[in-house]
């Protein structure tokens, strides 16, 4: 049965996400970002309230909240700031791994709970040289990453020589260095870097999956990702839709509230129907992998694409009704511009997702269209 | 709890009416735009089969006695995924079924127990019967507050003088539900509906348009001079017109039918959108060939359109939940007539030019492209949509824009 209604236990995790958000993450917004980092003390709060851990399995020491949950609770918390969610240590995007790894039990050897493992994804075509995987020595950069800085372990899906994917679990002890860039265009707190391996030999022990089975659980993981990167997304667009239309219904020019000239009206009413386009498609996703339903790879893919179009229209919408204020550090809307736009470009981006997905819809693989 | 899975009972609507649509409705589809009407033996024979289009439901008896039913109301989600199918097969044909048509909602949201008897219970499998609602003035579209119809209080009644346009179904109607102002100075609050019957005298159709598309549907001028409309034909009756503390006015039961009907109209949008989009997909499929550069700008628009689609149903199904949970739903109503009307519209366009100019003749996308372009303006344009939306975002500022 069709219904927008979450239920009673939704709606009190989120209230307290929403005000953990409001009330811890937004004032110290600036802050963080001066810092890189995000200070221990939100670790551990956000980590007292389960809300570091509600992807990992029970058996992980997780709360495994299902996604529908999840989304709701991440878009609540990116309200606050997209930034600090996206720079927290744990598992982050591997838990979606661990998840859908129902029979892996080497995870048992990661004694620290709060280990963070960052997810390296080298198997897909790249305009750069990634990692090269060749007789099981693991060679090359990565693409910069989440959680670089601070990780305890890589979670690296790379391709052989055969081109069979391999999904390998590595200590960051065989890591060869970090390369931490300057970031200056956004979420500085998320400790982007690249990994570098010099010949890093493998072995067993290391490797997770091989082949087929590694591409299952690629994909299944991926998609969770996804819609959980999303619902962040959508919670991003929450703040910008609302600063906006708070600074446009107090802030006059020509004698009256902006707000009053439809073309500022008219484009908050835009921002506000992409937000919410993006947030049902979320938990349309969401509800989708629950229910481990046919289409629910294909639907998370749409979300994300349909995630990345909508975040940078509003965010760059906010800034556009603030006018010159939106470009200056004063207001906390360029910040969510960048945000939004380092963001997009970590997950994929926009055309290529959609490009995937419109591939799957004539039933045709890109390797056909490349020839 | 959260959920976008249809259950049986609406997964039974759905695959019902798409059989009608796809084996009824699609096969008359380029015949009836070509002949400017749907034959009247078509309409008789799903007459018979009890296909209506009704925006509304009559109330049950638990409604009427005033009991709460147990199970929750679905009528507006039912109503949405039904139209959809219906307009997959034929916009045109899906708005001249037999039915109360958009005439429905205001009699249910604001017709007495009476009215509702008498105007909502004739549609018999007989004879097709319609219904119709008119709002429209050449001088009164979008500010429905302009209407300048008059309608001047009498012993027993009140006499109608002034002209509508853009009525769908008018001519062939057994009603229409006309909007009126018996004082142009009150503004709003002056404004009045009425149900004007069939046959009455001094109401006339003056004219059938010929329009860009949804050409077998009949869109009719009305001209009502000196029409003489009895008291209990007066909408809700005098005692609704002097709620004036609930606000209660002919403006405000036509604002409040949007919200029921905005939904069904995007719902017919995303119906002509998917009809678009899978003719298209079709020939792509068939027809492109798979090491070029076309079939990567092929997949590109295929995915923004079926993104398209999803997202305007998702929106849809929103304001039709609310509909049925009783929760106010103007914004949503307003978002998906909003997001539907331009994106199917956008959708058709697309699909042609990935056609290419064999589009232009003799497939059925041009005619859902010459379709679609109204359902972006009618039950309020898109810059009304955004207006009401807009309004909704500064109300806890005290603005209005």
């Amino acid at each position: 049965m069709i219904s927008f209604q979450p239920t009673a236990d939704d709606i009190a995790f989120v209230d307290v996400a929403k005000k953990f958000a409001t009330n811890t993450l937004r004032p110290i917004m600036r802050e963080v970002e001066s810092a890189k980092e995000v200070p221990d003390a939100i670790v551990k709060e956000l980590g007292e309230l389960g809300f570091l851990q509600m992807e990992e399995r029970e058996n992980m020491g997780g709360l495994e909240l299902s996604m529908t949950t999840q989304v709701q609770i991440q878009r609540a918390l990116a309200t606050g700031d997209l930034a600090i969610i996206q720079g927290l240590p744990g598992l982050n995007d591997s838990a979606s791994f661990f998840r859908v790894m129902e029979d892996y039990i080497k995870i048992n050897s990661i004694e620290n709970q709060l280990s963070t493992i960052a997810y390296i994804s080298a198997t897909k075509e790249s305009p750069l040289p990634s990692l090269t995987f060749q007789q099981n020595v693991l060679s090359g950069v990565s693409l910069p990453i989440r959680g670089a800085k601070i990780a305890t372990h890589f979670l690296i899906a790379v391709k052989n020589e055969l081109q069979q994917t391999i999904l390998l679990l590595l200590p960051n002890n065989v890591v060869n260095g970090t390369v931490v860039g300057e970031s200056r265009l956004g979420l500085y707190a998320a400790n982007i870097g690249s990994i570098t391996f010099e010949e890093t030999t493998i072995n067993d022990d290391h490797i997770v999956a091989v082949g087929d089975k590694a591409d299952t659980i690629i994909q299944k993981a991926e998609a969770r990702i996804q819609v959980l990167q999303a619902a962040k997304q959508v919670g991003l667009m929450e703040a910008a839709c609302h600063y906006a239309t708070e600074y446009t219904a107090t802030r006059k020019a020509f004698g009256q509230e902006i707000a009053k000239f439809q073309a500022v009206s008219f484009r908050i009413a835009k921002m506000v129907i992409e937000k919410r386009v993006t947030n049902h498609f979320v938990l349309e996703a969401a509800q989708a992998l629950d229910e481990k339903q046919e289409d629910a790879l294909q639907k998370a893919k749409k979300t994300i694409f349909q995630a990345h179009k909508a975040v940078k229209y509003v965010t760059d919408s906010a800034v556009q009704l603030l006018g010159g204020h939106g470009f200056v550090q004063d207001y906390p809307v360029e910040k969510w511009m960048r945000d939004a736009q380092a963001q997009v470009m970590l997950y994929e981006n926009e055309h290529r997702l959609r490009l995937a997905y419109g591939m799957d819809l004539i039933d045709i693989s890109e390797e056909v269209v490349m020839g | 709890m959260i959920s976008f899975t249809l259950s049986e009972q609406q997964q039974q609507i759905k695959d019902m009416t798409h059989w009608f649509a796809e084996n009824e409705i699609r096969p008359i589809a380029l015949e009836a735009d070509r002949l400017g009407y749907v034959p009247n033996d078509w309409l008789d024979k799903v007459n018979k089969m009890g296909i209506h289009l009704n925006t509304t439901s009559l109330k049950s008896e638990d409604d009427k006695s005033g009991k709460k039913s147990k199970k929750e109301r679905e009528g507006n989600r039912m109503g949405v995924i039904a139209t959809e199918e219906i307009a997959w097969g034929d916009p045109a044909i899906a708005l001249s079924l037999p039915g109360a048509g958009l005439g429905g909602p205001p009699i249910q949201s604001s017709g007495t127990p009476e009215q509702q008897e008498r105007f909502l219970t004739i549609f018999k499998d007989d004879k097709p019967r319609w219904g119709a609602y008119a709002l429209t003035e050449p001088e009164a579209g979008s500010d429905a507050s302009a209407v300048e119809m008059s309608a001047k209080r009498v012993d027993g009644g009140y006499v109608l003088n002034g002209q509508k346009i853009f009525i769908t179904n008018g001519k062939r109607a057994s009603w229409v539900v006309v909007f009126a102002t018996v004082d142009p100075t009150l503004g709003r609050a002056g404004q009045r509906a009425f149900v004007v019957e069939k046959g009455t005298p001094g109401f006339e159709c003056s004219r059938l348009v010929d329009k860009m598309g949804l050409r077998a549907n009949e869109t009719a001028e009305l001209l009502f001079t000196d029409c003489f409309v009895p008291d209990e034909n007066l909408l809700g009756g005098e005692e609704l017109y002097k709620q004036k503390e609930k606000g209660a006015s002919g403006f405000a039961t036509a604002m409040k039918t949007f919200d029921s009907t905005r939904p069904i109209v995007a719902s017919m949008a995303i119906g002509i959108a998917r009809a678009a989009y899978e003719y298209t997909l079709d020939m792509v499929k068939r027809e492109y060939p798979k090491q070029s550069r076309l079939i990567h700008v092929a997949a590109d628009q295929l995915a923004k359109m079926d993104a398209q689609i999803s997202a305007a149903r998702l929106l849809t199904w929103e304001a039709a939940w609310k509909a049925d949970m009783g929760i106010a739903n103007a914004q949503e109503a307003a978002m998906c007539k909003a997001y539907a009307g331009e994106s199917a519209l956008q959708v058709c366009a697309n699909s042609l030019e990935l056609l290419g100019p064999v589009g232009i003749q003799d497939h059925i996308v041009e005619k859902l492209y010459r379709d679609v372009k109204v359902f972006d303006i009618f039950e309020g344009t898109n810059e009304i949509q955004h207006l009401v939306i807009a309004r909704r975002q500064y109300e806890p500022y005290g603005i209005r824009v």
